[in-house]
């Protein structure tokens, strides 16, 4: 039984109701007060996403400044039902364009019941998916735009795709005046290195978004220079990448438009594109990935008032590329009265609230060496010898047009019946995950 | 928003009142204080003060209930107003008094009173109107059933619309209202609504049956809705509703095979071959949510032969790549299940699905991840080589939640082997530093679990011994409790670890867990260690102090075995214990304080016998999860049950019980669709605590029972007249009480290891329990069995199916004729003279298993049955039994008749 939710409650961090659904009467109505006094009110609150009281579990989850609570009685599909829950945000950001806070919650409440009304009857998810929920659900509020005639027996758009056997994901009769794909891959590297410098662990996250104006149903065709794509084709000389390499993806996961017999049989990625912006495919590497960047710290403890924080960070990627908005975040003990800085680049400060050194970079020069170092003053304490735990360096950066992976697009092709020229355009950036050096 | 600024400026006055009275009041005071002493006048003002403010709280709360009282009225007569007009711009107007409603209802303002008024108001074409409209009817239908009424005229109406949006909705508010007299009204629309020529309105429509069901379902079944959702769900085109009428007939299924057989056999006939493979082969027409649906029934479904398992598997692979987490998760159910009797296929099948859960850990939110996690950690445990070489995985981010970080550290744990227990046990150090304090804990507790786990411990032993140098407080609690059960382990490493354990101050270990760890450590190296006499002296010092129980009852202990070793030193000190312990209030503490001395006073030797005989090392601790209790989680892959490490049955209410779970085993089905009573979770709970408490007190650090021969100072009042000397009647009574619950075997694995030598010097070997003979009908059991039952083979099915399981026991026959039992028959024939009949047997050496039947004798006839599965491994000389009765009282004793007629079973 997947989910067969009993209610759904989005509450705020005081623990107000925003919304509240009840879906079946085999819960009582006074389950927000349960959460409210069982979890919200307690130092539970957080240590573990799935509570059991009184013969309920509550799933919840907090995104932004709501809590999304789930109630059921049942033995229900944990995995599933925060599947769920993220699924129906992505679905309310779609509708309210952006942010998902109390406050959209509060503007758009109408909206949000009405949503909860078709996402899910009587516990079971129904259909997620913005692109056919639009169809029949507009913020305007209008009559579904099926029914402008009612003696058209036309069934709705929904029914008729499922019939004809076509595609759930996209409307027919598109009609884009230029036609244009833009491709995104998006790579965040997660690093730990240990304090001598060896990589502990160390792997990417890609996706590739795209975000699509064609017209018709086009029929498209992904190229990508990983290595089973590569080895399944004959002319493998034709390989764009620089070093020649390919790419060993430990794991791919695509959208549902994309034809997955066809990916196991001719390991192409072949689709037909959603219409504007979704997520195609997402992808874990863990082999020959270059670093970014290379981060020397040595931290030394003088005294008990004083410390001298030396940070050095190196950029491994090409000369002509750069990084932006590249932050180093260094921390120091909560004791610590001031800082004095010396940087080769960039700006550092001491933020008392997070207790951190932060230095920022705007632009980060490829092949570059940038050095912070830091006088740190201590208010000396009464503890003695309490000795302080050192949490990791932390980095947070952005490199356009630079995969940590090495991946690359080979082709993208475009076909549709009509006939009609595309514009395509690709980026790659390469973002930091968790980048944590440990010192 | 208007109504805000009402309630302030209400506010506002209300204050300005306060604020005139209490000025009044003032007055009145002056006037009082002209005429009073000062002295007399702080009592007055204080009580006029506490009346002034309850006062005005009053005011306040009938205030603001008239306000909103007001505010109601307000919207009530504003709705009126509009209800039958139909000037332009009606609509807007409307939408924000709806949007008013909705809002005080989603705040739990009671808006009930406007029912009337909302209907009134609810002919409209604007559909977000309608859909305001219905979610109010559909919240406030069940409070007023009367008014409910009223709507279902335009809900009537509006299922016949020409939009189908607007009749699905109809159609689903109609489902929703929930009322009971209604009924009549929803069967027509509904039947109607699965003709739909639209697919939307089907949807609606055969979740609608589910909801009827729910409130009426004699009227369901009546209206012969299940068959017509059968039709739907092999004819229909759109995915959707085939998704809808699964969810509903599942559920129907499920809840009806409760009480009826038919439903039962439905059931099994409709999820078979044509439905799974019809369902299969559109896989892909079906959205994400519906896939996950029928991933679950397919997990279910029994194929024929493993061919067919192959083609299912073929059709699913590509689900293991899709985007959504759940379907991902649902299909390795899938997979999991299927080749769950093909050892080596399930294997393959573990390689495969090793990337897409690695992948779904590291994508996605952290609960999610915690989901997954959760099964991952499930797996592990049944394979944990497969994931050794990915512990990297598993290696915590600083920005993890603790719940995350703590199911990776117990991955970490879960993994590690000789090849990575390096770098993993180096990486939980690194944890151990962490500021989270119950992560620290966590990761400390892991490379303690690891050093257990593994032989090659010498270097985790150094590791181990850091901690203590750390410092803090907690580290070194966590520490010492380690260190102590890796020297029961590995005594060799005692050297070591006595040097480093020396160096801590015992005033900085203040945890009673940690204390006794010491403690015991004291006692048992006291030779090795200079000072432990001094130490254990601040210890009994500082009794009056102690608040643990569990330390005090470890103190005597240690200062006893102390005493053995170097008596010079410590008379003193166990004499200043023993008074200690004698005069406590701690029942426990009393008895063992007196048990030892009582010993004592036979003679050192004797003493020594029991309390400090020589040990052998424990080679593995006892489980806390029966396999079968796992296996049973393993079943129920992709639920709450693998988040919270229990069986379904475990933690749903009584009343859902049954209702959900769904499984091929007659067995599995009988626990989980076992009508209402608590006798199974409670018993199993009970025999799982026993497990723990035995588990438990064999490391030492049990509530009260801890420390060697622990079991024998509880019962030693009951014979404490009796010379300690020949101290049977309380062991039997230990052993009495042990196989009446059917742990025998654990009892007596963990007394073998420590007394054995003690027992066997003492010649109570049969004491305690190894080889118990009771004779049927005995004087101890007034239970007498049936020599002719009747029973046949359906019957014994039902039942079987019926009864939850009243008893299970493990039996071990080590060295015993039954361990040579060659085929069924002579078992047969020996519990037969024992007056238990065989209904099925199988198997051939080493596995047999047997279903056995007794009856009560002078029961009425169909009544008073015991049901028995058997399960016998010779090889390994154990039986598993599960008992299940009609009269669960004497299930128990039936248990002691069962067992001594498989103990006196000779092949001659």
């Amino acid at each position: 039984m997947p989910v067969s939710a009993s209610a759904i409650y989005f509450l705020n961090l005081r623990g107000d109701v925003l919304i509240n659904r009840l879906y079946r009467d085999d819960v009582g109505g006074n389950m927000v007060d349960a959460f409210r006094i069982h979890i919200m009110q307690t130092k539970d609150l957080g240590t573990c996403p799935v509570r059991q009281i009184g013969g309920c579990s509550f799933l919840y989850m907090r995104i932004s400044n709501v809590y999304i609570v789930t109630v059921v009685s049942t033995n229900a599909n944990a995995a599933c039902a925060f599947k769920f829950i993220v699924e129906a945000v992505a679905l309310f950001k779609a509708y309210f364009g952006g942010a998902f806070d109390e406050d959209a919650i509060r503007n758009n409440f109408v909206l949000i019941y009405e949503l909860l009304d078709e996402i899910m009857d009587f516990g079971y998810p129904q259909n997620l998916s913005p692109e056919i929920l639009k169809l029949y659900i507009t913020q305007e509020g209008v009559r579904s735009p099926f029914s402008t005639k009612p003696q058209d027996t036309r069934p709705p758009a929904n029914a008729t795709l499922q019939v004809t056997g076509a595609v759930g994901w996209r409307r027919e009769g598109l009609l884009y005046k230029k036609n244009e794909v833009f491709l995104d891959i998006v790579e965040s590297v997660n690093l730990l290195m240990s304090q001598k410098g060896t990589n502990l662990r160390c792997d990417v996250t890609g996706k590739v978004l795209m975000k699509c104006f064609l017209s018709g149903m086009p029929d498209l065709k992904l190229g990508l220079n990983d290595k089973i794509g590569l080895e399944k084709e004959a002319q493998v000389k034709a390989r764009p990448s620089k070093s020649g390499k390919t790419i060993e993806l430990d794991d791919v996961t695509f959208h549902q438009c994309v034809n997955l017999t066809r990916f196991n049989s001719e390991k192409t990625v072949s689709f037909v594109p959603p219409d504007g912006e979704f997520e195609l495919m997402k992808y874990r590497i863990t082999e020959g990935i270059n670093l970014p960047f290379r981060v020397f710290p040595s931290i030394k403890e003088l005294g008990r008032t004083r410390m001298e924080v030396n940070v050095k960070v190196k950029s491994l990627f090409g000369a002509k590329m750069f990084a932006l908005g590249v932050v180093v975040k260094v921390p120091v003990p909560k004791q610590t009265a001031k800082a004095d800085f010396q940087v080769t680049s960039g700006r550092a400060k001491y933020h008392p609230s997070v207790d951190c050194l932060i230095w920022k970079i705007r632009k980060f020069p490829g092949q570059a060496e940038l050095t912070m170092s830091a006088e740190v003053e201590l208010i000396s304490t009464m503890a003695e010898k309490k000795s302080w735990t050192r949490p990791p360096i932390q980095m947070e950066f952005q490199v356009p047009m630079f995969t940590a992976s090495g991946l690359r697009v080979r082709f993208l092709k475009v076909w549709e019946k009509s006939g009609y020229n595309t514009v395509e355009w690709v980026r790659y950036i390469t973002r930091a995950g968790s980048y944590e050096v440990r010192c | 928003m208007e109504s805000h600024n009402q309630l302030t400026s209400y506010l506002q006055h209300s204050f300005e009142c306060c604020l005139l009275v209490s000025f009044c009041f003032c007055v009145l005071l002056l006037f009082i204080s002209l005429r009073r002493s000062a002295l007399l006048l702080s009592f007055p003002l204080s009580i006029c003060f506490l009346d002034l403010l309850t006062h005005s709280a009053c005011v306040r709360s009938i205030m603001n209930a008239d306000n909103r009282k007001g505010e109601l009225a307000d919207l009530k007569t504003q709705l009126r107003q509009l209800a039958g007009s139909r000037a332009a711009g009606v609509e807007d107007v409307k939408r924000e008094l709806y949007k008013k409603v909705i809002s005080y209802m989603t705040i739990g303002i009671d808006v009930s009173g406007l029912f009337s008024e909302m209907v009134m108001c609810s002919a409209t074409s604007d559909l977000v109107l309608k859909k305001m409209c219905y979610l109010y009817v559909g919240s406030y239908a069940k409070v007023h059933p009367d008014l409910a009424l009223l709507t279902i005229n335009f809900l009537q109406k509006d299922c016949r619309d020409d939009d189908p949006m607007i009749r699905g909705l109809a159609l689903r508010s109609l489902c929703s209202l929930r009322v009971k007299n209604l009924v009549e009204y929803l069967v027509g629309p509904l039947r109607t609504g699965l003709k739909d020529n639209n697919g939307y309105v089907r949807t609606v429509a055969a979740m609608g049956v589910l909801k009827l069901y729910h409130i009426a379902p004699s009227a369901c079944t009546d209206n012969d809705f299940p068959a017509t959702l059968k039709g739907l769900l092999i004819h229909d085109p759109d995915a959707q509703v085939v998704a809808n009428c699964l969810s509903a007939l599942q559920e129907i299924y499920t809840l009806e095979a409760a009480s009826s057989e038919a439903a039962l056999k439905e059931r099994e006939l409709l999820f078979g071959r044509p439905v799974i493979y019809a369902l299969l082969n559109r896989i892909k027409e079906f959205t994400e949510w519906a896939q996950c649906l029928v991933l679950d029934v397919v997990s279910k479904y029994v194929p024929a032969d493993p061919n067919e398992s192959f083609d299912i598997m073929n059709v699913l692979e590509d689900r293991l790549q899709h985007a959504n987490s759940a379907v991902v998760l649902a299909t390795i159910k899938v997979f999991l299940q299927l080749t769950i009797s093909m050892a080596d296929v399930h294997q393959q099948v573990y390689e495969r699905i090793k990337a897409p859960l690695l992948t779904l850990i590291s994508s996605g939110s952290s609960e999610q991840s915690y989901a997954v996690l959760s099964h991952l950690h499930l797996l592990v445990m049944r394979a944990p080589m497969l994931f050794s070489s990915d512990y990297k995985h598993f290696y915590c981010r600083y920005s993890d939640p603790s719940y995350v970080k703590k199911l990776k550290i117990e991955m970490l744990t879960a993994v590690a082997n000789e090849s990575n227990m390096y770098e993993i046990v180096t990486e939980l150090s690194e944890y151990a530093a962490n500021v989270d304090v119950a992560i620290t804990r966590e990761a400390i507790r892991a490379v303690g679990r690891i050093a257990l786990q593994l032989y090659d411990v010498n270097a985790i032993v150094d590791r181990l011994l850091q901690f203590l140098e750390m410092e803090k407080d907690y580290v070194t609690a966590e520490t010492l409790v380690l260190v102590k059960d890796l020297l029961r382990k590995y005594p060799q490493w005692s050297h070591d670890c006595i040097a480093v354990v020396g160096n801590v101050s015992s005033n900085t270990v203040q945890e009673p867990k940690a204390k006794s760890a010491l403690i015991w450590m004291l006692g048992e190296y006291s030779h090795d260690m200079l000072d432990a006499p001094y130490v254990l002296e601040g210890f009994v010092e500082g009794w009056a102090e102690e608040d643990s129980a569990e330390v005090r009852l470890e103190l005597l202990s240690a200062v006893s075995k102390l005493f053995f070793k170097r008596p010079p030193e410590s008379q003193k000190i166990l004499g200043a214990a023993l008074a200690a312990g004698i005069a406590d209030a701690h029942q426990d503490v009393h008895d063992r304080a007196l048990f030892y001395y009582r010993l004592l006073q036979q003679g050192v030797e004797v003493a020594e016998c029991v309390i400090n005989p020589p040990k052998q090392a424990v080679s593995v601790f006892a489980d806390t999860q029966s396999s079968e209790i796992k296996d049973r989680i393993f079943d129920e892959f992709n639920s709450l049950s693998v988040v919270y490490r229990e069986p379904s049955f475990m933690f749903l209410d009584k009343e859902h019980r049954g209702a959900y779970d769904y499984s091929e085993d007659p067995a599995a089905v009988s626990l989980v669709s076992a009508p209402a009573d608590l006798v199974l979770p409670s018993q199993s709970l009970e025999a799982n605590d026993n497990d723990l408490l035995l588990s438990a007190s064999e490391k030492e650090e049990s509530r009260g029972t801890a420390s060697n021969g622990s079991y024998v100072p509880d019962f030693l009042t009951y014979e404490s007249s009796s010379a300690p000397r020949s101290p049977s009647p309380p062991l039997q009574v230990v052993a009495n009480r042990n196989s009446s619950i059917g742990s025998a075997p654990v009892a007596r694995a963990t007394t073998a290891g420590r007394t054995s030598q003690a027992v066997s010097a003492l010649g109570i070997d049969d004491l305690l329990g190894l080889n118990l003979t009771f004779s049927p009908g005995g004087p101890s059991l007034s239970l007498k069995l049936n020599s002719k039952p009747a029973l046949d083979p359906a019957t014994f099915q039902r039942k079987w199916g019926q009864l939850p399981i009243a008893l299970t026991m493990d039996h071990s026959f080590f060295g015993q004729p039954l361990a040579a039992l060659s085929g069924p028959q002579p078992l047969l024939r020996h519990m037969q003279e024992n007056l238990i009949h065989c209904m099925a047997s199988g198997g051939q050496v080493p596995q047999f298993k047997f279903f056995f039947f007794a009856q009560k004798v002078e029961s009425p006839p169909g009544t008073g049955f015991f049901l028995v599965e058997c399960l016998l491994n010779t090889s390994t000389a154990s039986a598993n039994v599960k008992i299940k009765a009609d009269d669960t009282s004497v299930a128990s004793k039936f248990g002691d008749i069962f067992r001594s007629a498989l103990t006196s079973f000779s092949l001659a």
